[in-house]
């Protein structure tokens, strides 16, 4: 497989080992080199395993627009060569993948060809506001996907998204009205439609669901794939 | 070209520059022969980095019974060859970490201290229900540890944590008062405690911080060190 196989090194496979954490290596054509089951549940689907995607290129699973926007995070990526801390709305769960490329020689020497290099994606769910999970300060670029899967939220119109988003920071209707511009009425009726739909009664609950998402007001309008 | 070898330093920092993670690698009496920055940080909330905390031994930062508590937990997943997820509330935070044990490399044989293999460990913070980031075919046993360090919630006693953990929830106050054997009466009393030692004033805010602390009933008992 190559210069510097991780596959095969005990730290790195007791690293994919974590059940909390998906990890996928590949190519820069995105052809998987390896992966765990924990991204395969991840990125295909509760039932899948690593066996259904080790050797595939997640181009041919993935929709189009997806694709295209992970091919401009690869080439700026590499370009700039620093990683990437994407945090990615996936079926109804917020997750943030650390990404990373690794250079066909070990120092990134001046003559590398970035098609040999391989990426390194480590996924993990994430609630509530990323920002408070980051304990350091390093050379990273933040990277807010624009693709996203609601998974259970997908039910709701964008105007919804909004007012879950902001019962998730713990605001109160009179608070949301006042920042969507409409009246606290509107907003009640919002929210009973919100709960009708994810059949859920309390505002904790909903609350609940907005934190395990990591909710913001764009997720609103990004496109839904 | 020849393939170089594999180099786990540098597996293992693909790993531990992800900010979100903290990564400790410690020896099986119980020092920390490696750490990044992040679990430093996770450990001391902020107060000190990796290089005050690499070389020390968990009897040094930890009380005697709770590094001891930690150890046997370490050594059962040894022991039994299972990897295992323990969980602590930690200045106010619940977190999660993922131990497993590393046998030793043939290279390590040459170094004393490392001759009897590692203890991976990969530390998160992480709000709500730790069964929630559990994406694995066969999900890691979730070891509750007896002691936590409470951080802000230190302030409350035994039963303003229990009423807690259960607004947390979303429960309303005559369901706690019903689940606790008390009068609805003392449980707004408690309620008010509550808002007022934790300088917040919406039953919301007090859900926020019993979210982030994954605050539940047995944690009213813990051993606070």
């Amino acid at each position: 497989m190559g210069a510097h196989d991780p596959i095969n090194d005990p730290v790195f496979r007791s690293l994919a080992a974590d059940p909390s954490t998906g990890v996928v290596l590949f190519r820069f054509d995105g052809t998987v080199l390896f992966g765990n089951d924990q991204a395969a549940r991840i990125f295909m689907g509760p039932g899948a395993r690593a066996a259904d995607y080790i050797g595939r290129n997640y181009r041919d699973w993935m929709p189009p627009a997806y694709v295209a926007s992970r091919d401009e995070m690869h080439r700026e990526l590499v370009e700039q060569g620093k990683p990437m801390l994407i945090r990615a709305l996936w079926n109804g769960f917020q997750h943030v993948t650390w990404l990373q490329f690794i250079p066909d020689v070990p120092d990134g020497g001046r003559a590398h060809d970035p098609a040999a290099g391989r990426f390194l994606a480590i996924t993990r769910r994430v609630e509530g506001n990323l920002a408070e999970r980051i304990t350091v300060a390093g050379e990273f670029v933040r990277v807010d996907s624009d693709q996203i899967r609601l998974g259970d939220l997908d039910v709701l119109t964008p105007r919804e998204l909004e007012v879950l988003a902001l019962i998730g920071q713990n605001l109160a209707s009179r608070e949301i009205a006042s920042l969507l511009g409409c009246a606290e009425k509107t907003i009640e009726k919002h929210r009973e439609s919100i709960g009708a739909k994810l059949k859920v009664a309390h505002r904790a609950q909903l609350a609940d669901l907005a934190q395990r998402a990591g909710l913001t007001l764009e997720d609103a309008s990004r496109a839904r794939v | 070209m020849e393939p170089a070898t594999v180099d786990s330093s540098l597996i293992l920092n693909l790993f531990a520059s992800d900010p979100t993670a903290g990564l400790v690698l410690m020896t099986v009496d119980g020092r920390i022969t490696y750490a990044n920055e992040q679990a430093a940080r996770l450990f001391s909330n902020g107060a000190t980095g990796a290089p005050d905390f690499v070389g020390k031994s968990i009897y040094e930062i930890l009380p005697r019974d709770a590094a001891e508590h930690r150890l046997a937990i370490h050594q059962r997943v040894r022991e039994t060859g299972q990897s295992a997820t323990l969980r602590v509330i930690w200045h106010g935070w619940q977190q999660l970490t993922w131990v497993q044990y590393i046998r030793p490399a043939a290279s390590d044989r040459a170094r004393p201290e490392h001759a009897d293999g590692h203890f991976l460990l990969v530390t998160r913070r992480v709000g709500g229900s730790p069964e929630s980031q559990q994406l694995g075919a066969e999900p890691s046993t979730v070891i509750e540890l007896e002691y936590a360090r409470l951080g802000p919630l230190n302030t409350l006693s035994a039963r303003e944590l229990e009423v807690l953990a259960l607004i947390g929830e979303g429960q309303t106050t005559p369901q706690i008062a019903k689940v606790l054997h008390r009068s609805e009466k003392t449980i707004e009393k408690h309620r008010a405690s509550l808002t007022r030692k934790l300088h917040c004033e919406q039953r919301l805010e007090l859900a926020e911080i019993a979210r982030r602390a994954g605050l539940t009933l047995r944690d009213a008992e813990r051993i606070r060190i």
